[in-house]
């Protein structure tokens, strides 16, 4: 059934994994092949085939059974992309499922750019200003999980840095798109194409957001979600509440379902390709997810031997590193082949700074993804908060927010993965792998990994910000996501009793930014002594004395906030770290600026400057005078924020025929909110689904996707849901048999052809 | 030689036109026939068993194998 809505997206979700692309886009995506193939999804997907038990491989033999009985039947009737890029999918087999779910993974755990990022900011500011630079902690943050039984609060401990292998790393390694590769690829030995990787244009982005395959250091990729007991509802009863937040795309990323056997009755949204109810609910437990953002992926520069380039050195000796040839079919052009060499501690990503980086990452580690599976295949199933929590002992990543809600009252919070502990260091940049001083010595045990039982607050939310108090023992990760949104949220649910669903969608379509309206206050303070001199930046602060702090699609305040946020961050850090700053991203960078100008942190004034509201003041001239190409006017009635970010869902094919893309794509819509609003809006993403989930009655509990149901452009479900979507509002997850009957309006029976007979378990095709 | 000019031009537009109409219709056809099959009974090679689907106003599936406790009781038209 997956497969008539979304067969295309399935296929090509699996090529991305597997790093076939390029057969059916040619070069444009070699990009995306290499860096897969590279860290060896196919081989990873394989070996968690072989590991998977009987019973839990079941589901996928009879998923691929499925969708190869859809393709053997609609072989002259495939969706419309098939015949306009002229191929035939090849059947559906087992592990194609794994590498879908590889692919998520990847979105919400790719951090090891980030390592390079701080190396860089290290190697030029020195480790004093880099703290400054990088906080890991903001007096708004809201902390969820208790401390581990038994823990004693400790000072909070320094981090050790390894000693500095790369003096001033390439900045261009900054600069890589969201699923691309370092330049260092495109030099690596025996390589046979000497440039090969031409700009992807938008097609790269187009497809990775299609493919759920972007990067978490995305600004605005994220998720919230939260739970509040029934002592602050009006049913009595807990409500549970999510909303993913994902690169947007056609289709939508998510495909909801309703799966019922015996034993099973479970509902919510799916990734095309996996047959598992990812978030939402049961007869008993409802679940949501957000990214928790750990440090799971830590680089290694290697020593090979110059004279066998195959051999690395490990604790004095050398050892061989395994070799992998790969050849990647590339429409129109000759196959590109390459080789993988792959250490102890992983594959070779990048040669950054002349360094051999190699990636060791959970998500590749023996048996990750089997217990993976394994763990969101028993969520589905739980009935209580023992099973759920039993569930989540075997789950390996990407570490998610789990918040948890019952029908008996219980509302829970547990953050689960594989999360390492090292001998020294913790990751953060990439550490000397010739020695065993920076290895994982293991992770960090379940019952100490983050959670929460019934809290008195009867409230639990989490948004991506840190999560643990600053004494919490153990060491997750250094580059938490910014703390408003979670803040947001806990003010609106401290200042509510009584809440019904509604009431949790209008949280989910919260535009109040804390962010701007702090940046507001500190530019009304400043204004007083340092009045500004151009007339268009007075009128600017005039618009802020009266402004609400919500960012609507008409708001001429937050247009201001934004472009003097992002002049500041300019103008303090410029002198310090260059002209381009584009290739840094970190969620904390506005508590950066409010530690800064809190603290009065001089270090940081730029030269000229005689105080850092005089900073103030000319950011917010030099931000203003960006505006009119922004909004493409001078006239003041143009400075409307929901005009700066439109929203527009590409087709990965109308960046190649044009036309199709009038036909394919949906928008382009001015937006409300901004990137740390509870509603996080950027042009290219937001919300991929929200859910609220009512313990007390399920059947009132409310879902919907970005667009619609079907990837096939002429279905009614094609964009049926995008107008409640922007609009904020919801439709029933009916679940009960009445209720499934009352909003029944198609039904479907497929019946087995004995005249075919069936694939069968022994029949199915397994990675052909 | 006018007239020869004329006839050809409205030859062209007549082709043209065929073309674009023969386009539009075979784009039409080609995304009608993928369309998903929401209401039918048909059988399939490559199902074990019987597999009912019930779909809301929004495409919302519900997959209901046979003899299941779910939806037991509802009756396929």
């Amino acid at each position: 059934m997956t497969a008539q809505d979304r067969l295309w997206q399935m296929d090509l979700s699996r090529r991305l994994a597997e790093g076939e692309l390029s057969e059916v886009f040619g070069e444009r995506t070699l990009r995306l092949d290499l860096e897969n193939r590279t860290l060896g999804f196919r081989q990873v997907s394989q070996r968690t085939l072989a590991e998977l038990s009987p019973e839990a491989r079941a589901p996928l033999t009879a998923y691929a059974n499925g969708v190869n009985a859809f393709i053997a039947s609609h072989r002259d009737r495939l969706p419309l992309e098939f015949r306009l890029l002229n191929y035939q999918p090849r059947p559906w087999g087992e592990s194609d499922s794994l590498g879908v779910a590889l692919n998520l993974v990847k979105t919400l755990n790719t951090t090891w750019r980030t390592d390079l990022m701080r190396e860089r900011i290290r190697a030029k500011l020195g480790p004093d200003l880099s703290a400054d630079l990088l906080p890991d902690n903001s007096p708004l943050d809201e902390p969820v999980a208790e401390l581990p039984p038994g823990s004693k609060v400790s000072p909070k401990k320094k981090p050790v840095y390894p000693p500095p292998t790369c003096g001033d790393l390439d900045p261009s390694v900054l600069h890589e798109p969201v699923a691309g590769l370092p330049p260092g690829y495109a030099v690596m030995p025996q390589r046979k194409h000497a440039n090969p990787l031409p700009g992807l244009g938008d097609l790269d982005s187009t497809l990775a957001a299609l493919l759920s395959s972007g990067d978490e250091s995305n600004p605005g990729l994220g998720s919230n979600n939260w739970v509040v007991s029934g002592a602050h509802t009006q049913s009595g009863k807990p409500l549970l509440a999510n909303d993913p937040h994902l690169d947007h795309s056609v289709p939508s990323v998510w495909y909801m379902i309703h799966l019922t056997a015996p034993g099973l009755n479970v509902i919510g949204v799916s990734l095309p390709g996996l047959p598992l109810v990812i978030i939402g609910h049961n007869e008993k437990i409802a679940w949501g997810m957000t990214n928790t953002g750990p440090d799971v992926q830590d680089l290694y520069s290697e020593s090979f031997d110059s004279g066998a380039p195959n051999r690395y050195l490990h604790n004095g000796a050398w050892v061989d590193a395994e070799v992998r040839d790969e050849v990647v079919k590339v429409r129109g052009k000759r196959d590109y082949r390459f080789t993988v060499k792959v250490t102890r501690h992983g594959p070779i990503v990048s040669e950054s700074c002349g360094r051999d980086l190699a990636l060791r990452w959970t998500a590749l580690e023996p048996h990750a993804l089997s217990a993976l599976f394994n763990a969101v295949s028993k969520i589905g199933l739980a009935q209580n908060w023992e099973l759920f929590t039993a569930a989540l002992r075997d789950y390996t990543g990407p570490m998610q927010n789990f918040v948890y809600a019952d029908r008996d009252g219980n509302i829970g919070y547990y953050a689960a993965a594989w999360v390492p502990i090292r001998k020294q260091g913790i990751g953060a940049v990439p550490a000397p792998g010739s020695t065993d001083d920076y290895d994982w010595t293991g992770y960090i045990p379940f019952e100490d990994l983050p959670h929460s039982y019934n809290p008195s607050s009867g409230i639990i939310a989490t948004a991506n910000g840190r999560v643990v108090p600053d004494d919490y023992p153990y060491f997750i990760t250094s580059h938490w996501e910014s703390p408003f949104r979670t803040a947001r949220i806990f003010q609106l649910l401290r200042a509510g009793k009584a809440f019904t669903i509604d009431d949790m969608l209008r949280i989910q379509t919260d535009i109040v930014t804390l962010e701007d309206s702090w940046l507001a206050g500190q530019l009304l303070k400043a204004d007083f002594h340092h009045h500004p001199q151009d007339p268009e930046a007075q009128y600017a602060v005039s618009l802020l004395r009266h402004w609400d702090g919500e960012a609507r699609m008409d708001s001429a305040a937050t247009l201001v906030c934004e472009v003097t946020r992002q002049a500041l961050l300019e103008r303090i850090l410029k002198p310090r770290l260059g002209d381009d700053l584009s290739g840094y991203h970190w969620g904390m960078s506005t508590t950066f600026l409010e530690n800064v100008l809190a603290n009065n942190w001089t270090r940081w004034l730029p030269r000229g400057d005689s105080s850092l509201e005089e900073t103030l003041i000319k950011s917010l001239e030099e931000g203003v005078k960006q505006i009119p190409s922004r909004v493409g006017s001078r006239s003041h009635d143009a400075w409307k924020w929901g005009n700066t970010i439109p929203l527009t869902f590409y087709h990965p094919l109308g960046q190649g025929f044009p036309l199709l893309g009038r036909l394919l794509d949906v928008g382009a819509f001015p937006q409300a909110g901004t990137a740390t609003t509870v509603k996080a809006t950027t042009s290219r993403h937001g919300p991929s689904m929200r859910m609220v989930v009512d313990l007390s009655t399920l059947d009132h509990s409310v879902q919907n996707i970005t667009l619609g149901e079907s990837g096939q452009v002429s279905s009614p479900y094609y964009q049926d849901q995008f107008d409640a979507w922007y609009n904020g509002r919801s439709f029933p997850m009916s679940f009960s048999d009445a209720a499934v009957e009352q909003a029944t309006v198609h039904r479907l029976v497929l019946r087995p052809d004995k005249k075919f007979g069936g694939w069968g378990a022994g029949g199915v095709i397994v990675n052909p | 030689m006018r007239q020869t000019i004329k006839r050809l031009l409205i030859s062209l537009l007549i082709l043209l036109l065929l073309i674009i109409v023969g386009g539009g219709g075979w784009l039409y056809w080609r995304v009608r026939a993928s369309l998903p099959q929401l209401e039918e009974r048909f059988k399939l090679p490559g199902y074990q068993r019987q597999l009912r689907s019930y779909a809301t106003r929004t495409a919302f599936l519900t997959f209901v194998p046979p003899r299941s406790r779910t939806c037991s009781s509802r009756k396929v038209t």
